[in-house]
């Protein structure tokens, strides 16, 4: 399904330290049209953030520097800005504690792109208040 | 026959029956070292760390890491500790009543709060002033505990109290681990049925001008200085051969302070750390060792032959020399205080082999060695023996350390390659051309400085602890 | 600790004036210091062949992963619909073992990550490339390493006609072909693969038990029935991996036949039988843990009274007191976080001996906890 409304297309952030992952999101995310920003790792993650704003951030919780709950934690704090962890680690407490931090999504590998891009798109058309 | 040459012939086939046997258990510790490690690998490929740090099954784990006056850089340390990727796990920092402010430091930087916190004494060990827990739940692993100075021993005895795990993983607060650490250090735990793994011990590597980004090592390289450079190959031939193939025969003895996990319970049984000696990393393995064998039951202690823990070394003499010294000293105490095993059938591969075997050629080594050529000079200086026969006696062993050192570094080439610069393995040969001239007479003399220093200071333990740990800071 | 680098040692000749022995010793050393600068020629030799070596196949490596990368995304990216012809030059480069044996291990990699269409395309790339045939190979071969790697790669890419052969080798005397060979079995039948236990002569090691129950899915109609029958077997590590799965799903049906398993003469089975009914308890449970605790060694005593901590009543209050009042501290504080779950701190902070050591600080500790 081709998207043709631009005003619901978004700036997305991804942090994710597996190079296939990264460009596998990159290149179906572009493909419906969004901004991507790809990060490797906690740090460089929590600096574009700062810098570019996104409206949606995909992160993984497995990652050098800082774990992605931690990004969560750190942008829960000033922004509103809707985050979906993709991560490996499925168990209770983790999901318990991401969501606890505010987090709007949990997805776990392995998982479905297709299925990621559908609720991706949930997010579109929620209005993001910054 | 004089006297003379009686003791002459005697002390001379001594000398000679203990270097052939000496040699002769290089040779073997070494070959068999390099079939342990093979089969490590080859078994290695088949697990995916990754996504086993998923399941919710894992054992806990409680990871103690003794602080003294580490202000400048512990927030860096504490952050990069929290970064490894493991579930069920809590990071007890111990200050050990710095002088510094490493505990302000920390408070403020990760949101501390000091909590009721009842310590269960199971190690009679210091007092402790507080216990502190972070309000942010990011760090819900953190465990900061403050109490008065007492030394390494007593700091890890602490943590060990204030432990909510089975097994504890024992650090220095400055090395960094990798980030799947965890994860392979905890395996041997699980993978013997039958047999109760008490200890495990990991390889520590030397980070000297490495590059290291925020706690992560990005890019590995050899040591540019001559001391450090010397010691990464000393570290290749003793962990990659040496210690493979104890832990493949059960014996074991000696688990790096810098990193090692533990069975708690059997260390809490065993009464913890001892802050009498100043080896109290070997010396609790040995203790922990003779308590299985006294209690006569199955157990195991294993070794990760993997770069799991990298830490900087020390790269002045005389840095290098208390090291050693301490080493030595650490060395002597424990097999003091457990000559009982010596030779002793009741501890089986421990008292007959690995005792003896460190007594022998750990222990006595540097002695016989120092003594032995300091009379062959006299002899060859006296006449007594032609030049010509020292100097073959001396390229014949020179010829064995170098063929020794080459091959831990073909080993190192063949198994995990870590310097993958040709121009570094070069540099290495070039370093193993070096060592006996310069680097390993001292390390001989720091030895022979040990066996002086603890003959002298017998009667005066207590000025250990106020030292804190004499750690060799290199920054 | 040192390495043991005290290799130099000297030794020393007795100085009888015999020189001919003497001569022969010379010679003796001599040669053998020819000898030992021989093989150090020949180390140096190895050393830089298998430097050669590893670089040589670093650089192929990174030709082919150019290509390998290429072709996964070419999977993952697309759906089925969409997906382009496979290339005449990546058909050349599959001649090429070491470029197969790539593009095996990257596909395997990947597809650990991905589910739904993307895996089913990576299986498909799989099966293009006649990789299968390789893994077969594999799973027929003497050595023990290559015969795993096989069956790993023949589970993960869902190749079922692989089932009988790895069926057979789930009890192999060799430990990593057995284990993957169970991995495997699991993979494609899920608890139903799980059939072999009826036959395992070996230990089930902790390590491998959690790998299983990570590659389990959901319980099935029989599940509970199979359990069962596990429960009973001789070998202890499949009872205690039964009993994990029965609290994993949660089987209050084999509620009675765990409670069996507190008599079991392993005190290790007792204590995941223990832990399991936390997860599958009903009215009775609880005063059977009571009546069980006074026989017990301390570490399943504490693992009673935790369990205790969340399925006690009322009526194991007064136990639990006692308890609160026992020597060993691990003791009082499981009992009083049992007791502050079942019935509030309020108990605790006004029975008699609150304000004493240690109470005091215990009774704080828990405090603590609940509000966390």
């Amino acid at each position: 399904m081709q998207l043709e409304n631009n005003l619901f297309l978004m700036k997305i952030l991804i942090a994710e330290d597996d190079l296939l992952m990264l460009k596998t999101l990159e290149f179906r995310l572009k493909k419906e049209g969004h901004e991507v920003i790809l990060t490797k790792d906690g740090m460089e993650a929590l600096e574009k953030i700062e810098e570019s704003n996104p409206d949606l951030i995909i992160t993984d919780i497995m990652m050098p520097y800082s774990s992605g709950l931690e990004i969560a934690g750190a942008v829960r704090q000033k922004y509103n800005t809707p985050i979906i962890i993709l991560s490996g680690m499925g168990q209770e407490n983790v999901v318990l504690e991401a969501f606890k931090l505010g987090v709007d999504d949990y997805i776990t590998k392995p998982f479905s792109p297709n299925e990621l891009i559908v609720r991706v798109r949930r997010f579109m058309f929620a209005n993001t208040s910054k | 026959m004089s006297w003379q040459s009686i003791i002459f012939d005697f002390f001379t086939y001594g000398i000679l029956l203990y270097s052939v046997s000496l040699l002769a258990s290089y040779l073997f510790i070494a070959l068999y070292s390099i079939g342990e490690t093979q089969l490590y690998l080859k078994k290695n490929t088949f697990t995916d760390y990754r996504i086993l740090a998923a399941s919710d099954q894992l054992p806990g784990l409680s990871i103690l890491a003794p602080a003294y006056n580490e202000g400048n850089t512990i927030i860096e340390n504490v952050r990069s500790l929290l970064s490894i990727h493991y579930n069920n796990c809590e990071l007890i920092i111990i200050n050990d009543g710095s002088k510094d402010d490493c505990l302000e430091k920390l408070i403020t930087a990760y949101d501390l709060y000091k909590t009721e916190h009842f310590v269960n004494e199971q190690i009679p060990a210091k007092k402790v002033r507080g216990v502190y827990k972070s309000r942010n739940p990011v760090y819900r692993k953190l465990i900061v505990v403050d109490k008065e100075n007492g030394g390494k021993a007593d700091a890890l005895n602490v943590g060990i109290n204030i432990s909510q795990k089975e097994y504890i993983v024992c650090i220095d607060v400055d090395c960094i681990l990798e980030q799947d650490a965890l994860l392979k250090m905890v395996k041997p735990f699980m993978e013997h049925p039958g047999k109760r793994v008490i200890a495990s011990g990991g390889v520590v590597r030397i980070v000297n001008d490495c590059v290291v980004k925020n706690g992560k090592i990005l890019k590995i390289n050899l040591p540019n200085e001559f001391i450090p450079r010397m010691q990464t190959l000393e570290y290749i031939r003793a962990f990659l051969l040496g210690r493979m193939a104890w832990s493949r025969m059960n014996g074991l003895l000696l688990i790096s302070g810098a990193f090692g996990a533990f069975d708690k319970e059997i260390v809490i049984k065993c009464g913890g750390y001892d802050h009498k000696t100043v080896g109290e990393d070997m010396e609790l393995v040995v203790r922990m060792r003779r308590y299985m064998e006294e209690l006569n039951e199955p157990y195991k202690v294993t070794y990760i032959p993997d770069p799991l823990c990298w830490t900087e070394a020390p790269n002045s003499f005389k840095i290098l020399g208390r090291q050693r010294n301490r080493w030595t000293r650490g060395t002597i105490e424990t097999l003091w205080f457990h000559r009982k095993m010596f030779f002793n059938p009741k501890y089986g591969f421990l008292g007959m082999v690995s005792y003896p075997y460190w007594f022998f050629f750990e222990f006595l080594a540097p002695i016989i060695e120092f003594i032995g050529f300091i009379a062959l000079l006299i002899f060859a200086l006296f006449g007594m023996i032609a030049w010509s026969t020292f100097i073959t006696l001396f390229c014949f062993i020179l010829s064995f350390g170098f063929l020794y050192s080459l091959f831990s570094i073909f080993t190192e080439v063949i198994t995990y390659n870590q310097y993958n610069k040709t121009r570094d393995i070069f540099r290495l040969i070039l370093t193993a051309l070096a060592e006996p001239f310069i680097f390993h007479p001292f390390v001989v003399w720091s030895a022979i400085r040990g066996n002086i220093d603890l003959i002298q200071k017998k009667n005066s333990w207590g000025e250990m602890t106020r030292q804190g740990f004499a750690k060799p800071k290199t920054s | 600790m040192p390495a043991h680098s005290h290799q130099y040692l000297l030794i020393s000749l007795s100085f009888n004036k015999d020189n001919s022995f003497f001569e022969s010793y010379h010679q003796i050393l001599i040669d053998s210091i020819l000898f030992l600068i021989g093989l150090m020629i020949v180390l140096l030799t190895y050393i830089l062949i298998a430097l050669i070596i590893k670089r040589r196949n670093e650089r192929l490596r990174k030709r082919f992963s150019r290509i390998t990368d290429l072709l996964i995304q070419r999977a993952i990216f697309y759906d089925e619909e969409e997906l382009p012809e496979l290339s005449l030059g990546v058909s050349r480069l599959l001649k090429i073992k070491l470029f197969r044996c790539l593009l095996t291990e990257e596909i395997l990699k990947a597809k650990r990550n991905f589910s739904g269409s993307a895996a089913n395309n990576l299986r498909l790339l799989y099966l293009e490339c006649n990789l299968d045939y390789d893994s077969q190979k594999k799973l027929h071969s003497s050595k023990w390493n290559v015969k795993a790697q096989g069956i790993q790669e023949l589970a993960e890419m869902g190749q079922q006609k692989a089932f009988d052969q790895i069926f057979e080798l789930t009890n192999n005397k060799n430990e990593q072909v057995r284990i993957e060979a169970q991995n495997a079995v699991v993979i494609f039948s899920g608890l139903n693969g799980l059939n072999f236990l009826d036959f395992l002569t070996y230990p089930l090691s902790d390590w491998q038990q959690i790998k299983l129950i990570g590659e389990l899915g959901d319980a099935t109609e029989e599940s509970s029935n199979y359990i069962k029958k596990w429960i009973g077997s001789s070998n202890n590590s499949v009872v205690i991996f039964a009993l994990k799965l029965a609290a994993r799903y949660h089987h209050f049906e084999l509620h009675d036949r765990v409670t069996l398993c507190l008599s079991h003469p392993s005190a290790e089975v007792r204590n995941h039988a223990i832990k399991t009914l936390k997860e599958i308890f009903d009215e009775s449970t609880a005063a059977s843990l009571v009546k069980l605790y006074n026989n017990e060694g301390l570490n399943n005593q504490l693992e009673i009274l935790d369990v205790l901590k969340e399925i006690g009543t009322e009526s194991e209050i007064p136990f639990l007191m006692n308890e609160f009042q026992k020597e060993d501290h691990k003791i009082k504080l499981a009992a009083g976080r049992a007791i502050a779950n079942i019935k509030g701190i309020e108990i605790l902070e006004s029975s008699e001996f609150a304000p004493q050591y240690p109470w005091d600080q215990i009774i704080q500790q828990i405090k603590g906890e609940l509000t966390e």
